[in-house]
């Protein structure tokens, strides 16, 4: 009865339960915030980084940001994006080697993707302050209930994140490599002794498969990158024009909820998850001369994707291959050619060579 | 999630123990083992295969997923 002469004391009585439930929220994304952060420190450590600037460095990377080009003109979008892209990974790899002078060209783009991680348990633990902030400083019931909303997301979204430092500082394949390690067992299947650097931080094995002849693409590993395929696929297909007669693009891809880790789909198109510029480059080969774009995916969660992968996954590989040279025997001729692209983190994946 | 369900989740992740399934070169036998520091895909390793004593090479490297909640439905 009291309570309706002052109808705002229930709300701020709300208000104050959900900002201390938040609150609690928050020390969970605070501790991957910082255990990000000690990872980045050790192996920065390890490569032989100043101790005592350690902070300094750890606060810098973590800091790091690019910020996308600009679309209200679209004109000319993909390649203002692929520019910015390219320029934000040279100067991070730069800053990278100036702060661990002791680190080689493969393992940098490693601690590279340890570094991505921390930047963004950073970014997810600082949003999540940042509405936490907004709602006790305006004392905002609404905005309060929205953050609560998404914090297990949030949480989630982190923890997967976190699953994926383990991988990157021991350099053991995550589930988006599925693609570069079937193009690895395909260089061993095929016997393929040696494999050309093709630029862009891409190889290229040349193999034979029942009179047809397969090009087999991939990122250079076994550090940590993804390389840029498209710009590589456009490089062959120029060269080869219309002799080859099929593009085949190998990819993890996300399943939806109750869909089956490691289960294989095909359809159409390129299978690659970039910003733009890479997938774009490989439809406009294809088009330019006609090549058919078939897509084999493994579908796997998101947190699966950027964690050590699992095993319901990498022993996908011989069922992919298995589909590939289906494929190629429906697809190429006898004597014909075809380019066969595995989309992905080459972490911890090898040559094959 | 609270602080302390989440340090399950450090430990679960600390323990997580990757595998290596090595191929034979020369015959098909297979033979999984614990990964070792600087591993990957495609690399020959000293094992010998117990079969021919080929030497052996990294096919995979993989951990087991962590074992899932049981749903109630």
């Amino acid at each position: 009865m009291v309570l309706q002469f002052f109808p705002n004391i229930p709300l701020n009585w709300m208000t104050v339960r959900t900002l201390s439930r938040i609150a609690d929220k928050l020390k969970v994304l605070n501790e991957f915030d910082i255990r990000g952060k000690k990872t980045l420190a050790e192996q920065l450590k390890k490569y032989g980084a100043n101790v005592d600037k350690m902070n300094e460095y750890v606060q810098e990377i973590v800091e790091y940001f690019d910020i996308g080009p600009v679309d209200r003109d679209p004109y000319g979008i993909l390649n203002r994006l692929e520019y910015i892209i390219d320029l934000s990974r040279f100067r991070l790899r730069s800053l990278l080697k100036s702060y661990a002078p002791n680190i080689d060209e493969g393992t940098l783009s490693t601690l590279e993707n340890t570094a991505a991680v921390a930047n963004i348990l950073h970014l997810i633990n600082k949003v999540a302050k940042h509405y936490y902030n907004l709602a006790k400083k305006f004392r905002n019931f609404y905005i309060a209930q929205q953050i609560e909303f998404i914090m297990p997301q949030l949480i989630d979204l982190a923890k997967n994140y976190y699953k994926a430092l383990p991988a990157t500082t021991q350099q053991i394949p995550i589930g988006d490599g599925i693609g570069p390690l079937v193009i690895a067992n395909m260089y061993r299947k095929y016997n393929v002794a040696e494999v050309k650097d093709v630029g862009n931080e891409m190889i290229l094995g040349e193999a034979y498969f029942e009179n047809r002849k397969l090009l087999l693409m991939k990122a250079k590993g076994p550090g940590g990158t993804v390389g840029k395929p498209g710009a590589s696929v456009k490089q062959i297909v120029d060269l080869y024009k219309d002799a080859i007669k099929v593009i085949i693009t190998i990819d993890a891809a996300s399943k939806l909820e109750g869909e089956e880790t490691g289960s294989i789909a095909q359809g159409i198109g390129a299978a690659i998850g970039d910003p733009g510029p890479e997938k774009y480059k490989i439809e406009e080969a294809a088009l330019t001369y006609r090549i058919p774009l078939v897509a084999i995916i493994i579908k796997q969660g998101f947190n699966e994707a950027i964690s050590p992968m699992v095993k319901q996954i990498a022993t996908k590989v011989d069922e992919v291959i298995e589909r590939v040279e289906k494929l190629i025997r429906e697809m190429v001729p006898e004597g014909g050619m075809a380019l066969v692209v595995g989309i992905g983190n080459t972490l911890g994946v090898g040559n094959g060579a | 999630m609270s602080l302390k369900e989440i340090n399950e989740t450090f430990k679960e992740i600390s323990s997580m123990k990757p595998l290596s399934l090595l191929k034979c070169t020369k015959c098909d036998e297979k033979l999984e083992r614990s990964y070792k520091e600087g591993e990957y895909a495609t690399k020959v390793v000293e094992d010998k295969c117990p079969k021919c004593a080929s030497p052996m090479y990294v096919k995979l490297i993989y951990v087991n997923p962590p074992p899932q909640p049981q749903s109630s439905y």
